[in-house]
């Protein structure tokens, strides 16, 4: 079966083959899989029943449920009883996935798959960041943090006031023909229980998993997604108690540094990192970054918060350099990571 | 001041419009900003320079005393050494 995903083809390949249409639906239940595809680009996810052969290596992500250990030829990647194998030059998947596998929970199943079309897509110049994306007016907004900072709150309060949502966990960046572009990647929001009581619209629609509940937001806000824009805005949500919402503005070394604290998990080589580090300063210097203090009027007056973002959409392009040619010796060195 | 500081090869130099730098170590996954002084200084490193042409770039670019560059460029030396973000080697001895 063939798809396309950020405008790489995808070919699912599973023997015997009638265990296609049972991968093929988590596939489209997880990420953005359109029908057409760019052949000069693409990827393969080949599932068979191959027996797991020993690997050694180094283990680069430990979580529960997923583990990944580094290989020669990229990934080995392990959910339990099952496996993927990944092959970066040759931008291949090939595993084994089990009936346990299957019969499990779609967030269970969704780490295998994320991690493994990750590395894959980042091969074609294609490379995640932990963000939301929101569109209004002609103005792409990432919203760039760590889980728990408001993504999918103000992803939710902003696309039920009517803006356009390309995302609210995780994109994709690359060069586009005038810039960087985001692409969506993912399909469901990832919302926590707690935020039902904001947005009940959302709780009809979910599937229940084990912390956080996977939510079709296309049935909830139809017509709103977006599949790519230019980022102009970059914001750093940060939850406070404060009943107002608010901006701060950020150089763009913070925001680079922000961003770089986002987009560099999950790197392979020296050549894929420059590449993205590439995109990310090229991105922290042609938008504008901000801090958002992201305060109770996000769920009691998310109009307000649209407004706030609205005055930013089209910003000042005037960069005042601060001035350090008056002899200023202090060679300031900042660490973070 | 003769050592020649050498950019360790694990670490991804970014360079800002604003004249400052990032840095990351791919080993660490640790991230670092450089001010514009001290991204002056790390900037040298492309062209093998040492710590005595490193200070004398810095009097060319403020007016500074010979020690005070010398001074800000050896302690900018122990940071990054200290983050492995750098390498000092000693200059080749000329074969007769």
């Amino acid at each position: 079966m063939d798809y396309s995903l950020c405008d790489v083809a995808l070919s699912l390949v599973c023997a015997p083959a009638s265990r296609e249409p049972g991968i093929a639906r988590i596939l489209e239940s997880l990420f953005m899989l359109t029908g057409t595809h760019n052949p000069a680009h693409r990827v393969e996810l080949i599932v068979n029943d191959q027996p797991e052969t020993e690997v050694s290596g180094e283990v680069v992500f430990e979580a529960p449920g997923l583990s990944a250990i580094k290989t020669r030829r990229g990934y080995h990647l392990r959910a339990g009883d099952s496996f993927l194998a990944i092959d970066l030059s040759a931008g291949r998947a090939v595993g084994s996935l089990s009936d346990s596998f299957m019969q499990s929970s779609l967030e269970e199943q969704r780490g295998l798959f994320l991690f493994a079309l990750l590395m894959l897509l980042s091969q074609h110049g294609l490379y995640p960041l932990h963000a939301a994306g929101v569109w209004h007016a002609g103005c792409g907004f990432l919203l760039v943090g760590n889980s728990g900072c408001g993504k999918t709150s103000l992803t939710g309060a902003l696309t039920r006031s009517g803006w356009h949502y390309l995302s609210d966990d995780s994109v994709l960046l690359r060069w586009g023909p005038r810039g960087v572009e985001a692409l969506a990647f993912g399909r469901p929001f990832h919302c926590a229980p707690a935020m039902f009581r904001h947005f009940p619209e959302l709780a009809r629609h979910a599937t229940p998993v084990n912390e956080k509940r996977l939510v079709d937001v296309a049935s909830v806000y139809p017509g709103q997604f977006r599949n790519r824009f230019r980022p102009q805005v970059v914001l750093f949500p940060e939850i406070t108690p404060e009943p107002d919402s608010r901006l701060i503005p950020l150089d763009c070394t913070a925001t680079l540094l922000g961003l770089l604290g986002q987009g560099a998990g999950l790197l392979h080589s020296r050549e894929s990192t420059v590449a993205q580090t590439a995109v990310l300063n090229h991105l922290a210097h042609t938008a504008s970054g901000f801090r958002l203090l992201h305060g109770t009027d996000v769920h009691g007056n998310p109009a307000r918060v649209a407004g706030l973002l609205e005055r930013i959409a089209n910003p000042d392009p005037d960069p005042e350099m601060p001035n350090q040619e008056q002899g200023d010796l202090t060679c300031a060195m900042y660490s973070a990571g | 001041m003769q050592c020649i500081p050498q950019a360790n090869p694990g670490v991804v130099t970014s360079a800002l419009p604003n004249g400052e730098v990032v840095l990351l170590h791919l080993d660490t996954k640790q991230y670092y900003s450089l001010n514009r002084t001290a991204a002056l200084i790390w900037k040298q490193m492309d062209h093998s320079a040492t710590l005595a042409t490193m200070s004398q770039a810095l009097c060319e670019q403020f007016d500074v005393s010979a020690e005070a560059a010398q001074e800000a460029v050896c302690e900018l030396m122990r940071d990054l050494k200290s983050h492995k973000l750098v390498i000092l080697s000693e200059p080749r001895t000329q074969l007769s």
